[in-house]
């Protein structure tokens, strides 16, 4: 610990001047209130949900020719590892008694073939059914994290008042976090071409949730399940210990928590892979994790790397995908421990950091992350690159699609084109992420300074 | 061991003696004694050479040149060998690599099947092929055996068969079984040894056919161009031409009962072309030397047979001096004429019909023809459909295979098998036996091989898309836009002596003098090459794209670290 941080700590602990002590009645009616709020807040939820997975089943049932011709190709939204039609291969292979893994084209986990065995022989439907599913899960869980946070703010309001004096605004109503990620374009895109990072998603979600909640080895066997269906959610096991470690309160305990945890992870982690082994053999490894790691496809996608080894010199290469692959991997540790008492918002900010340098990123992976951010709602109005980083975003996902066609379809533009649309889109994000984690110390400065809330702030 | 050395120290007198009394052009007694000497020595080789003529409805010409030599060896197991007339680096590339079967094939133009009938050669796709089976197990010795076959071969007929690896090697397993090769098969069996070989199939659909193929080739005949019928291989004719198919192929044939051990070597070389006779200014009336502009200086003197064979169409050719004999093949009438025998130094052609349109052509066409296409637009994914017309009126078991570079990823789910009968009705086929391998990255092609019923007068069509890979930029050929050629489909049904509906092909015609079993023949179709334009990137790109990306990454790591290690901190103003 820093001695800036033990500060901080000791700051944090008495009790904030303007929160003012309470009258009984208050509490009882303010009581009355919220438990009102939260029988319309779940029917609101409710409707959302259902509301999303309307919305979906209408589009496979009423558009299915726009998703199987236009949506399906579209490389923002599948990549190599998580494109169903490889999907629907792996299967096909399997029922022939071939292996999956035996070819360049399947590198998705044994363990959605194992989930989608049985589909394979029903009709379309019952997969598309799946799909919505595990996506109105991901919206639950995530309105659920939203709620477990209001009601510790909520709490904490009204034992000590608002953390910073004349902040109102609480965060962003679960129905609402749920109706930004169902209505999100991106996450509709991702559902309707049956990518499988839904289910991805669906796991670090459910990670996160079991993490905060207290339950330690839900959320570690979560993990290992993210971390084997798309790697780079390896990352997430620094805030999920951190989750678990926060629960004990000596030193010496939270340190024998988290290693812990480490080793539970990479013990459940070691146990699916030697199994995958066992029954694929090692074809499987090469398949999977050697096959995110080292790029072998290097189909486009909104990513940096697609480009930069297709062009890198040969010599050149391995130590390039050290670095790149380092760059994404090597913030794990520092970010949580930055953020160490919000281990969600350093899950969030790993989130955007993979969606942003991941060897294989889609559309889907920034949906996720923008599904997270509304949680952090106070954020917002510390935000001092909002509009720049939104319309990096915005020109990057419009013209995505628009250079693709141009150079694949109709052989007007070249590669240099798309190439410039993933570099707006990654640069987006990387803005929106340093925004993001400026945001939240500045808030940080405010909660513990508020006497200097007036006066010009700079970075030392 | 004594009595080898001494047989081969006789031999190699022997030769060099004929050799030199060739050179000298000795007297014609001399040369009858040494080459009777030749034909009498029993257990030796024999030279056979034949050339087919046959008048295309189209006024075009086929000429088919095939040599053969048959050496019967002691034993396949003995690890002696003498080449005589059988050429000698052919004979030890074989054995070095443990080549029981090889054919090789360069072939330039597209036969037309529809026009020109069944194919005289059983390897029409354009390119170099190459199938060989090589004993040792998959992934034993039988791989590296295979690099050294296809490097060595590269070396002979200076060809680019060394950048076949394993890329553009594929190993069938249904397509190219022989009839020797099920009784090997049933012989491996009988005594329980683990004797297998193993077919490799590679495909270098870009090969350029020249005359530095050529000349290698014709090194290898006994008489090379210099008398017999070689003398008529003129490289200026024979690259003036609108289809070119040039090869060997090797194949051991078992003598006598099941069993016995005692095999024969047969090596083939032929050539077929396809020439327009008005390229040359000839029209009506031409001899054979006017055609090739070379003249024929009677037999080759080691050949044991000479012959010139004339495909008489039903009306309107009259051939000059009177044949030998006459025989059918193939269902036409042909006219014989023996070199050795006739002394014949030129055959003349007066036709007396103008070549007729193709119309006429639909009796010639054969019972099986194919075309293959791709379809789709953009250039990120398309698919591969492959069309299969069957002429007879029986159903026909035929066996597809397909192999594609691991660029273009196949799809294998998205297979669709229809046959629609002349008056339109579509009906899904579902194939009796498929094996597909999937392809590796940099590694393997994919291979769809499957076996199929075809029903009796319908076109079949087989679909399935793929999606276009992405390469490095070093991974493009130097003309990246014009695409990559992707070899044919192979289609192969067996012709049995008991179908009658089935119209005999000209392959099996030739072959089955030469063959051990009479009664079946297998045919095999190439279909059209396809050209693949993968997307390309910038060529001009490398170093802006490696400073841009390191620069948005490098904006990313300065920010998060800065965000890591700076606090924010309220700014002490002076006045304070």
């Amino acid at each position: 610990m820093t001695p800036e941080s033990e500060k901080l700590n000791q700051q944090e602990s008495p009790e904030m001047p303007c929160a003012g002590p309470k009258n009984k009645t208050a509490i009882t009616a303010a009581k009355a209130s919220t438990q009102n709020d939260t029988q319309s807040e779940g029917s609101r939820l409710a409707w959302v949900l259902l509301m999303g997975c309307a919305v979906r089943l209408c589009a496979f049932v009423l558009f299915p020719d726009l998703i199987s011709h236009y949506l399906s190709g579209c490389v923002e939204l599948s990549t190599p590892v998580t494109s169903y039609k490889r999907l629907a291969e792996g299967l096909h292979l399997c029922a022939h008694d071939i292996s999956p893994f035996d070819g360049g084209v399947f590198h998705q986990s044994p363990l959605l073939l194992l989930l989608f065995k049985a589909f394979y022989y029903l009709p379309e439907f019952f997969t598309n059914l799946v799909y919505v599913g595990a996506d109105a899960l991901v919206a639950l869980i995530l309105a659920k994290l939203a709620a477990s946070k209001r009601i510790q703010q909520q709490q904490r309001i009204q034992q000590r008042g608002p953390a910073v004096p004349g902040e109102i605004a609480l965060s962003c109503s679960p129905s609402m976090v749920a109706m930004l990620y169902l209505f999100n374009p991106l996450s509709l895109g991702t559902v309707l071409v049956r990518s499988t990072i839904v289910f991805s998603h669906l796991a670090i979600a459910a990670a996160l949730l079991a993490g905060l909640d207290g339950l330690a080895n839900q959320a570690v066997v979560w993990t290992a399940v993210a971390t084997h269906l798309s790697f780079y959610p390896v990352m997430l096991v620094a805030p999920i210990a951190l989750m678990s470690a926060a629960r004990s309160t000596a030193t010496g305990n939270q340190l024998k928590s988290i290693a812990l945890t480490v080793a539970k992870f990479l013990f459940v982690l070691g146990a699916m892979h030697a199994v995958f082994v066992a029954l694929y053999g090692m074809q499987y490894f090469t398949a999977t994790f050697d096959f995110t790691l080292r790029v072998a496809d290097l189909q486009p996608n909104v990513g940096l790397f697609w480009y930069f080894f297709i062009e890198i010199f040969d010599e050149f290469r391995l130590f390039f995908f050290v670095v790149f692959q380092l760059t994404a991997l090597a913030f794990a540790v520092p970010v949580s421990w930055r953020f160490r008492r919000k281990p969600l918002f350093a899950a969030t900010m790993l989130v955007g950091i993979i969606s942003a340098l991941k060897s294989y990123p889609a559309w889907g992976d920034l949906a996720l992350f923008l599904g997270l951010l509304p949680i952090f709602e106070e954020l917002l109005k510390y935000m001092q690159y909002a509009f720049l980083s939104a319309n990096l975003l915005m020109y990057g996902i419009g013209l995505a699609p628009v250079f693709w066609h141009l150079w694949i379809e109709q052989g007007s533009g070249n590669a240099n084109f798309f190439y410039a649309a993933t570099l707006v889109y990654v640069f987006g994000q990387i803005t929106l992420l340093f925004d993001l984690g400026s945001a939240m110390l500045r808030r940080e400065l405010d909660i513990h300074h508020p006497e200097t809330r007036a006066r010009p702030v700079i970075q030392e | 061991m004594l009595v080898s050395s001494q047989q081969s120290i006789f031999t190699v007198l022997l030769a060099s003696f004929y050799l030199l009394a060739d050179s000298m052009s000795f007297g014609e007694a001399m040369r009858a004694d040494s080459v009777s000497h030749y034909r009498s020595s029993s257990n030796s080789e024999t030279f056979t050479e034949d050339l087919l003529v046959k008048p295309l409805h189209d006024g075009k010409v086929l000429l088919h040149f095939e040599f053969r030599v048959q050496q019967p060896s002691a034993e396949a197991s003995s690890s002696q060998h003498h080449y005589h007339l059988f050429p000698r680096q052919i004979g030890e590339i074989a054995k070095q690599n443990g080549v029981d079967e090889l054919h090789l094939s360069f072939t330039q133009g597209g036969w037309r099947q529809d026009t020109w009938g069944s194919p005289p050669v059983n390897s029409q796709g354009v390119g170099a092929e190459i199938i060989a089976r090589i004993n040792g197990t998959e992934d034993g010795s039988s791989g590296s055996k295979w690099k050294g076959l296809t490097n060595a071969l590269s070396g002979v007929f200076c060809a680019s068969l060394n950048f076949i690896d394993e890329g553009n090697t594929a190993m069938p397993q249904l397509t190219f079984t022989t009839q020797n090769t099920k009784r090997d098969g049933v012989r491996a069996g009988q005594d329980n040894s683990a004797a297998t070989n193993i077919l490799r199939h590679g495909y270098l659909p870009r090969e350029n056919v020249c005359t530095e193929n050529l000349t290698p080739w014709i090194k290898q005949l006994p008489c090379q161009a210099k008398s017999g019928i070689g003398a008529l291989l003129n490289p200026y004719r024979l690259f003036n031409m609108h289809f070119h198919s040039m090869g060997i192929s090797l194949e051991p044939s078992i003598e006598g009962e099941i069993g016995s051990n005692r095999k024969t070597l047969n090596y083939k070389q032929y050539i077929s072309v396809v020439l327009d006779p008005h390229t040359f200014n000839l029209d009506k009336s031409w001899t054979l030397s006017e055609l090739m502009d070379r003249d024929l200086y009677g037999a080759c003197q080691v050949s044991t047979k000479s012959t010139v064979r004339v495909i008489m169409p039903d009306s309107g050719l009259k051939v000059l001096p009177k044949p030998a004999t006459t025989m059918r093949l193939a269902g036409d009438q042909v006219s014989v004429f023996d070199i050795q025998k006739q002394n014949i130094s030129d055959i003349e052609f007066e036709f007396t019909k103008v070549a007729a349109n193709v119309q006429t052509a639909a009796t010639q066409q054969p019972t099986i023809s194919a075309h293959r296409y791709v379809n789709g637009h953009g250039g990120s994914s398309g698919g591969v459909v492959t069309e299969i017309i069957n002429r007879s009126s029986q159903p026909m078991d035929i066996i597809f295979l397909d192999t594609l570079p691991w660029y273009l990823r196949v799809y294998s789910h998205t297979l669709d098998i229809e046959a629609t009968t002349a008056d339109g009705q579509v009906k899904k086929l579902t194939p009796t036996k498929i094996l597909f391998t999937p392809a590796i990255d940099r590694g393997r092609p994919s291979s769809i091989e499957l076996s199929l019923s075809v029903p009796e007068n319908t076109r079949t069509t087989l679909r399935y898309s793929f999606d276009k890979g992405f390469l490095k930029y070093t991974e493009h050929p130097p003309d990246a836009n014009r695409g990559f050629n992707i070899g044919p489909a192979i289609i192969t049904y067996q012709q049995s002596a008991d179908r009658v509906d089935v119209k005999e092909s000209l392959f099996c015609a030739l072959q089955r003098p030469y063959s051990n079993n009479t009664k079946n023949c297998t045919v095999r179709i190439h279909t059209e090459l396809f050209l693949a334009s993968l997307p390309t990137p910038d060529f001009s790109m490398p170093y802006n794209v490696i400073t841009f990306t390191c620069t948005v990454l490098a904006l990313f790591f300065g920010r998060i670290f800065n965000l890591l290690t700076r606090d924010f901190a309220v700014l002490k103003e002076d006045n304070d």
